[in-house]
């Protein structure tokens, strides 16, 4: 017996979307909220209390990202103590200088500048994506700031910078994270700043944040 | 060769659809609001959708099954794919990557002109050229004289 070609139709649509649908439930059973605070390494920016607690995955080379950051500074002017921040590093392997640029704002957290590091990186951007090695350029950046030379160039040639970045990545694909700037706001995922900061308004719009 | 062809055209857009179907939705959605060319309202409904066309045009194309149907999908979709990248190279947006393959492959906008518009010309071929095209297919199958 030959099935019907309308029967046919239905049933190869009706697989499809239910093997996909069962292959999707179960990587997204994998990841559970806990994962998004895992191996947390001490650079969250505002009260770590805030009601609106953002993790973001981002690559100081991606220029959606650099656009992001902008927009991350002006909700925390607005929203002041409403809003805690904490950076993930996700280098993509596409942007030459983004692992470099994660080691050297890594290594500026031992000093205590990871954040004045984090906002440098981004805004000179444009200066240094086209750099063929931008090591020199960095170590400029990070002595403006008040970082000890000495004790950066040890640190970003040693591998311990290297791992803290790799474990970021490793946990942000764990949390199916593929594309920067990925932000996970009280535990929900959007993509892009704009989206981001709809999110966020839309949860301080709500008495409590949640 | 139009069965070579169609092969090509089912396996790219499977491929297509099936890396947007398998990564959060969120990704997508961000990809399509880059085009700044629909309306907020309309950007997570296509989001949803959109991936499953392109899978199930492929996956059709592919078998060989309604394939002048799928086609007429392709063609479609293929030829509204170039306009909203046609408009984002004219609006000069700050697109570094077109999204058409998620994070796996990197196009630049022109590249994927260029793509649309081959996708654009093999299906008009395959459609044209449909009994052609249809050899080994489910189609066929159903077509060949019954016993």
């Amino acid at each position: 017996m030959i099935i019907s070609r309308q029967i046919l139709s239905l049933a190869l649509v009706v697989l499809v979307i239910a093997g996909l649908s069962i292959y999707k439930f179960g990587i997204q059973k994998a990841w559970h909220p806990a994962k998004i605070n895992m191996f947390q390494q001490g650079r969250v920016k505002g009260d770590p209390a805030a009601p609106v607690k953002i993790v973001e995955y981002t690559d100081f080379q991606c220029p959606a990202c650099a656009a992001a950051n902008t927009v991350l500074e002006d909700l925390f002017k607005k929203h002041e103590g409403k809003i805690s921040l904490e950076h993930k590093h996700f280098p993509l392997p596409r942007h030459a200088h983004s692992l470099r640029a994660s080691i050297f704002a890594e290594c500026a957290v031992e000093q205590g500048k990871f954040w004045p590091m984090h906002d440098v990186l981004f805004k000179s951007q444009k200066s240094w994506e086209g750099m063929i090695s931008v090591d020199a350029y960095f170590s400029e950046l990070a002595v403006s700031l008040g970082l000890d030379g000495t004790r950066l160039a040890a640190c970003v040639n040693s591998p311990a910078a290297d791992g803290k970045v790799t474990r970021d990545k490793i946990a942000g694909q764990t949390l199916e994270v593929n594309a920067t700037p990925t932000f996970f706001i009280n535990g929900k995922r959007v993509v892009g700043g704009k989206f981001m900061a709809e999110e966020v308004e839309k949860l301080l719009a709500v008495p409590g944040g949640k | 060769m139009f069965v070579v062809i169609r092969l090509l055209l089912g396996a790219l857009f499977i491929f297509s659809g099936g890396e947007k179907l398998l990564k959060p939705m969120e990704e997508f959605l961000y990809v399509i609001d880059g085009y700044q060319a629909l309306p907020q309202w309309a950007e997570p409904a296509v989001a949803l959708l959109f991936p499953w066309v392109e899978f199930f045009a492929g996956l059709f194309i592919l078998l060989g099954f309604w394939l002048r149907q799928a086609l007429a999908v392709l063609l479609l979709l293929s030829a509204a794919l170039a306009l909203i990248v046609g408009q984002a190279i004219l609006r000069h947006l700050p697109l570094d990557n077109c999204g058409c393959f998620g994070e796996l492959i990197h196009l630049p906008l022109h590249g994927v002109i260029l793509i649309d518009l081959s996708v654009i010309a093999l299906s008009a071929l395959c459609l044209a050229n449909s009994t052609k095209a249809s050899r080994y297919s489910l189609d066929a199958f159903y077509a060949r004289p019954k016993a």
